[in-house]
């Protein structure tokens, strides 16, 4: 495959094996690299992942879960390095827990700032973010620093109603993102939950004689461990309120936002989201009544029809009867 | 004893090997052919805005005298019972000698944004009803109810009777909060007047992330890492192609009748209570006494099984079935075990009551 019948437009998919084969010939070469497979499959990512956007779907999300499995390697890294190489007489639950407590406390100062987390615990916040983005004038995730940006309005000018309508705009955004915050705080939490989870099943695996014997094993345990842990968070209370907040804060955002560009449609003298609702509605109510019309003629008729058969059949009875009642004779 | 068996060496294979196969994997999807869903022919008997009945040809040569209407759920589309040869309820139907309809109730846009469960229930679904009796020249059909379509027929069997033989649900909520029901816990505190209020219709993307979320590591990230597992094979990668048009292919639902159906359905668990209201008429389940067979998914996780089960004790029938199918709530229609086990067990049990 070469630049022409590439999947990624522009990108030369023969040049791009070719130079992450010589980066992984290199470890060979007995260069001196910290985690030389990483390094070299980092390069990789940094030429396919580029070229993938959202919109291209599976093939996406089959990219960026290959990195999460690569970056198992990379989060358990240590641990892995640790565990193979440790003595039968070493206590490898201490190492275990050296390095499950370091990841832990990780998740624990993420909450404690309330911040997004990183892969391979993005699923969530990704999914999350996909969730609400459309809900939002603007995408809900932040930037590289973790900042969200007070987004942008239109302003007309400077009566002194729109402006505090602005200042409620930023006050109903701040605390969607408080509520925000409130989230990947939990979400973090969780992801502490989800280590613990990791632990027990791992130290469960070496009572029962079990074996991790590939990196695919690993990613699959963690992510059944974060499954659990998630599932298990779902269905509390606390979970349920906290995820409406962050719904019904974002909402209300949307809402007044829609509010102040009406305002400005409406100066300007073009059509509303309201004026056309307004529409909709009473065109909707117009054909429940044409056809709740229609249905009652169409009784009215059938019930005329039924009358037209009565009557003609009282008529022909009275043919045959005389002036006094009786039947005719012959009749 | 330590469970790690990884070494240096063994890693550093998986994963060239994983990247070989990765590389492969990029090229066949761009490759692949035929993923269309769709494995029966069908013709459309009538349309009314954005519906479409559509009746599917038949496959033997006699088909039981009383059809049978698939009535869908708002929520994703209705090929899933269709979805492809050898993974179709309707397929399976059909060579049981079934006469099959099915409603498609198409993309909803602004212009059915006032759409109310009345209009769905007493109004389309109605009128779709009337429409198989006329075609099919019977006086009663069979209704078969999907997910959310199962509680609307239940609706409408409730509310019309008279035009209904038998009626069959599949993994169809009745109660919405029982304990281990995770999509009703989520929108208990929803302020769902503002949602629709300041959106409108309901974009269909919101609801298929709001399904991944319940399972987000297995469902947007375990699945793709097993995608390339099987890409070698083209039937089974062309397979995972479908499902995954069809999770993505979500309409947008129509306002108010979402707005109805979260507030009293999900919110209020209004249908078991006997206080649910279509236009002006109440739904008393009790006025359900046709013959009813209840199917549910074992492992379903949208619709536990106990939310469909609580069917038995409401409704007025003397003849009521259930039938547990060991799998989830979409494997119920596609896996191989469905094929075999649900198609014959409707034929069966329609064919048994006339």
């Amino acid at each position: 495959m070469n630049k022409e019948n590439s999947p990624f437009p522009g990108f030369d998919w023969a040049e791009t094996q070719r130079r992450f084969l010589d980066a992984v010939s290199a470890m060979g070469a007995g260069r001196e690299q910290s985690n030389p497979w990483q390094q070299a499959l980092e390069f990789w990512w940094q030429r396919a992942l580029p070229s993938v956007s959202d919109d291209q779907g599976v093939l996406g999300n089959l990219l960026r879960q290959s990195q999460a499995l690569f970056g198992i390697n990379e989060q358990f890294g240590d641990l892995l390095k640790e565990m193979v190489s440790c003595e039968p007489s070493d206590d490898w639950q201490a190492i275990l827990d050296k390095h499950l407590d370091r990841l832990k406390a990780h998740f624990m100062d993420l909450s404690k700032r309330g911040a997004p987390s990183t892969s391979p615990w993005q699923e969530p916040l990704d999914t999350w973010a996909r969730t609400l983005s459309w809900l939002s004038l603007l995408s809900p995730t932040p930037d590289a620093g973790g900042n969200y940006g007070f987004p942008d309005l239109p302003s007309l000018g400077g009566s002194r109603g729109f402006q505090q309508r602005q200042l409620h705009a930023m006050e109903l955004w701040r605390a969607y993102l408080e509520k925000l915050q409130d989230y990947h705080a939990e979400m973090a939490r969780v992801g502490a939950r989800a280590v613990d989870q990791l632990r027990d099943r791992i130290l469960a695996m070496g009572e029962g004689g079990k074996k991790i014997t590939s990196l695919r094993e690993l990613y699959d345990l963690w992510t059944d461990c974060c499954e659990q842990a998630f599932g298990d968070e779902v269905m509390t209370d606390a979970y349920a309120e906290l995820y409406s907040a962050v719904v019904n804060a974002l909402v209300e955002f949307k809402q007044h936002s829609q509010m102040m560009v009406e305002e400005i449609l409406g100066a300007l003298d073009l059509p509303t989201r309201t004026g056309l609702d307004t529409m909709q509605r009473r065109q909707h109510e117009m054909r429940r009544e044409i056809r709740s019309a229609s249905e009652r003629e169409s009784e009215n008729m059938r019930a005329i029809a039924d009358l037209k058969q009565e009557l003609e059949t009282l008529r022909r009875e009275l043919s045959t009867r005389s002036a006094d009642g009786k039947p005719k004779e012959g009749e | 004893m330590n469970p790690f068996a990884l070494d240096a060496e063994s890693v550093t294979r998986e994963i060239l090997e994983f990247n070989s196969r990765l590389a492969g994997v990029l090229g066949r999807l761009g490759n692949l052919n035929g993923v269309e869903p769709g494995a029966s022919e069908k013709e459309a008997v009538y349309r009314e805005d954005k519906l479409v009945l559509y009746r599917f040809k038949p496959r033997t040569q006699a088909q039981h005298p009383v059809p049978v209407l698939i009535v869908y759920a708002l929520v994703n589309r209705p090929y899933m019972a269709d979805l492809e040869n050898g993974r179709s309820l309707v397929q399976g139907m059909l060579d049981a000698g079934l006469d099959v309809y099915l409603i498609d109730w198409g993309y909803p846009d602004q212009a059915d944004r006032y759409l109310t469960l009345d209009d769905y229930i007493n109004g389309y679904l109605d009128r779709c009803v009337d429409q198989v009796r006329q075609h099919a020249t019977a006086d009663r059909i069979n209704l078969l109810g999907i997910c959310q379509g199962g509680t609307f027929s239940l609706c409408y069997t409730a509310l019309h009777p008279e035009k209904v033989h038998n009626l069959i649900t599949t993994v169809t909520p009745v109660d919405f909060q029982t304990p281990n029901d995770a999509l009703s816990h989520l929108v208990r505190n929803v302020d769902i007047d503002l949602c629709v209020d300041t959106l409108g219709n309901i974009p269909g993307d919101l609801l298929t992330w709001t399904f991944l979320m319940l399972k987000p590591f297995r469902l947007m990230g375990q699945k793709y890492m097993d995608l390339s597992d099987i890409l070698d094979d083209p039937a089974r990668a062309a397979n995972f192609m479908r499902m995954e048009k069809w999770i993505f292919d979500s309409p947008d639902q129509a306002g108010e009748a979402y707005r109805q159906f979260i507030r009293d359905f999900y919110q209020q668990n209004a249908l078991i209570k006997g206080s649910v209201q279509i236009g002006d008429q109440s739904v008393d389940l009790q006025n359900i006494t046709v013959p009813v067979l209840n199917i549910y998914a074992r492992d379903d996780h949208l619709v536990p099984p106990d939310a469909a089960k609580a069917l038995g004790g409401c409704i007025g029938s003397q003849d009521y079935t259930e039938m547990e199918f060991p799998g989830g709530h979409i494997g119920i229609y596609v896996s191989t075990r469905a094929q075999e086990m649900l198609p014959p067990a409707i034929a069966d049990w329609v064919k048994q009551r006339g």
